[in-house]
């Protein structure tokens, strides 16, 4: 964002001085022209995938080539048709899941950011280890954890108890969500660190002085400080989160009750092969995140931008 | 200063994960040439023995000027369906010649993506299950490659004669018991392998899931009851371990390697594999192979396999049907069976004694795919195997009863069936 701001305004000046009166509308014609290759590329990548997923999603899905269109049908098949039950299992199992992790991970990821904020020996090779099960890509760490938790596993013999992690509900969304928590917890810490290294440390001092106690200093100052950094962390997890995939895809393969909204999406599109049916499962699950962006953004107040220019300058 | 790089960190590490979306495409050149003939490609899962080329080179010296090119997909079956679909959906032509599981092919003949091969085939002398499986309303689809039939495994050391029916098995669990080992298990976890399973215990049993081309459903039968009781009462009673229901077959071959189960049902590509010496396997020769039980007499296996199948939009079309029947001679599909352990198509192989001396499991393997029955034969078979599989395995979990997840079943293929 910045990259595109700046030379606007560094435009502005150099031609603002030569030729004042008209200064208004030569300098929107600019701007236009700037950001046009940016919006094009935006519309491309972004508005065709979406409007094309929409019409698509009104017609009907045939073998024989004879589709046609068939308004909302699909999106009533999905919602309310004999298969409903499916959606609103993913729907339920999907929104469990993000915050469920996103809980637990906001709370490991806090504790990992305060003890990485603190000076001590071996401090940058601690950040640098946390970040070690983020840097796994999420398919070789669910394969990793399914070899862990197999029956004569090592999880089992930790605890001294045959759980069979994929064979019932509860132990296989666990599962998913114990893997999930080790890998994204260090990313939600790694930002709130660079929430916390904006604060300065005279407050804790001064505080200190004034007799806080370590938990009043953490909810007083730390909290409200970190609030943006803590949103936008939230924000993204909370969006990733939802379009869960690739962890029960090869954990679990979405049985037992954990076939996210994405697996759906692609068990009607591609394993079926029904590509509208398939579009308007997409589109639910695309609106859904979006109420969900637009709600962290409109009440909570979340500011991306504003977070990263203040990180950056 | 510290706070960029580590926001410039984080968001690349974003990005990483955003743009792995994207995959390049290999090439697979045409020349088109009017009268049929010139270069073609062969697209088929990974071949892990890599012998595969070996074939392909034979037929490439022998006809330079129609060189098959081998385009290796995923190992995993959904993926390689996947990618047959896409380049299907595209009208490509870069897939001549697709390594079709027996599954997809009656879709891929309802899209109208393979062509028909009735006429250009000679089926006569190959094991008619395999041509049934290329068989779509009546015609000739694909080119039966290769087949599979499950096999019942079982430890020579503890048990002197292999189970014929269920009710021998269950007795000798006794066995089992005292050795503080599994009885019996296969693939019970909720995937393709348990539709296999189950359609076996239903076969076995006298019934079956889908007759008439996949017209009429006809899985909620007291013989089906009979065959889902099977399993279901394993899980019940204890002859299935519980772990079992995880089981894809890796798992199960490990089990057993480990001396974990005196009983499992897989398929033929475990037999070399368990009688490796190592400290993988603590069964060599210690083990045998027979056909699968049922409940009076042997039961009948889940065909499994691949067919050739010629791309709608191939460009080659003539030189692609040459090549099928080259693979389909006698020559090859003993090459097939003998370097990358293939079960052969060609039916007289199977009597070929130097051929039973190479390969122990041969004999029994035939019987296995002789009473062997295919999988459903419908274009919607996505739907119906994931209709299989989801009350199947809540059964199995007691989480329905046998009736209402046969009864569910029914319904869900029906509606499979009319959706298209």
């Amino acid at each position: 964002m910045t990259a595109v701001t700046q030379p606007v305004q560094a435009g502005r000046s150099a031609r603002g001085e030569r030729r004042r009166g008209r200064a208004g509308r030569g300098d929107s014609r600019l701007a236009l022209w700037l950001i046009a290759p940016t919006v094009v590329a935006l519309a491309l990548v972004i508005g065709y995938p979406v409007v094309r997923a929409l019409w698509q999603s009104t017609f009907s899905d045939s073998i024989t080539g004879n589709s046609r269109f068939i308004g909302i049908g699909n999106y009533r098949q999905a919602l309310t048709g004999p298969d409903s039950s499916d959606f609103w299992a993913a729907f339920r199992f999907t929104s469990l899941f993000a915050v469920v992790t996103l809980f637990l991970e906001v709370a490991i990821g806090m504790a990992m950011a305060l003890i990485m904020n603190r000076a001590f020996r071996g401090r940058a090779l601690l950040r640098t280890s946390v970040l070690v099960p983020w840097a796994i890509p999420t398919a070789v760490t669910a394969v990793l954890w399914r070899w862990m938790l197999q029956p004569e596993g090592v999880v089992n013999y930790l605890i001294s108890h045959k759980v069979l992690w994929t064979g019932s509900e509860w132990p296989a969304r666990w599962a998913i969500v114990v893997a999930d928590t080790w890998k994204t917890a260090p990313f939600i810490g790694l930002l709130l660190l660079a929430g916390l290294q904006i604060i300065p440390d005279e407050l804790y001092e001064s505080a200190r002085v004034d007799g806080a106690s370590a938990w009043k200093r953490f909810v007083t100052i730390t909290l409200p400080l970190v609030r943006p950094a803590l949103l936008v962390a939230v924000l993204f997890r909370l969006l990733d989160a939802l379009r869960l995939y690739d962890l029960p895809a090869i954990l679990t393969h979405g049985a037992n009750g954990t076939t996210s909204l994405s697996i759906l999406v692609v068990q009607a599109s591609i394993q079926q092969t029904k590509y509208s049916l398939g579009s308007a499962l997409s589109t639910l699950t695309f609106l859904y995140i979006f109420i969900v962006a637009f709600f962290f953004v409109k009440v909570l107040g979340t500011n991306v931008v504003r977070t990263q220019q203040r990180a950056v300058s | 200063m510290r706070n960029s790089r580590l926001i410039v960190a984080a968001s690349f590490a974003v990005l990483a994960v955003t743009a792995s979306g994207c995959s390049g495409s290999t090439p697979g050149g045409n020349s088109t040439s009017g009268n049929g003939r010139g270069p073609i490609t062969f697209a088929t899962g990974k071949d892990t023995t890599g012998k595969l080329q070996g074939l392909l080179d034979q037929w490439n010296k022998a006809h330079p000027s129609e060189k098959v090119t081998l385009v290796e997909l995923s190992e995993n079956a959904d993926d390689q369906r996947n990618a047959m679909v896409q380049n299907f959906q595209a009208k490509s032509s870069r897939f001549d010649v697709v390594n079709s599981d027996v599954v997809w092919t009656a879709e891929f003949a309802a899209r109208h993506w393979i062509q028909s091969l009735d006429g250009s085939i000679d089926t006569s002398g190959l094991l008619p299950a395999t041509v049934a499986t290329a068989t779509y309303n009546g015609k000739l689809y694909a080119a039966p490659f290769t087949s599979d039939g499950g096999l019942l495994y079982y430890r020579k050391d503890l048990v002197a004669r292999a189970p014929r029916t269920w009710a021998a098995l269950k007795i000798d669990c006794a066995i089992a018991k005292q050795h503080k080992m599994g009885c019996y298990a296969g693939q019970f976890a909720q995937y393709e392998g348990l539709t296999v399973n189950v359609s076996e215990a239903i076969d076995s049993a006298g019934g079956s899931i889908l007759k008439n081309s996949g017209k009429k459903v006809t899985v909620d039968s007291p013989q089906a009851k009979v065959g889902l009781d099977f399993l279901v009462n394993g899980f019940k009673q204890g002859y299935i371990p519980s772990e079992a229901i995880t089981y894809q077959e890796e798992d199960a071959r490990r089990a057993f390697q480990q001396g974990h189960l005196l009983f499992m049902r897989n398929w033929p590509y475990v037999y070399n594999l368990a009688q490796a010496q190592g400290k993988d396997s603590v069964v060599q020769n210690k083990f045998a192979v027979a056909p699968l039980p049922g409940p009076n007499g042997p039961g009948s296996s889940t065909l499994g396999g691949h067919n050739l199948a010629l791309s709608s939009y191939s460009k080659h079309p003539k030189s692609a049907i040459d090549w099928m029947k080259f693979m389909e001679s006698a020559n090859i599909q003993r090459k097939l069976l003998t370097q990358l352990s293939n079960a052969p198509v060609v039916a007289s192989l199977y009597d070929d004694p130097k051929l039973q001396q190479q390969v122990p499991y041969l004999a029994t393997l035939k019987q296995s795919i002789l009473s062997a029955k295919t999988r459903p034969v419908t274009p919607v078979y996505n739907e119906v195997t994931l209709a299989i599989e989801k009350n199947s395995y809540a059964a199995l979990q007691g989480k329905k009863s046998v009736d209402q997840a046969l009864k569910d079943m029914a319904a869900d293929i029906k509606r499979a069936a009319a959706d298209n």
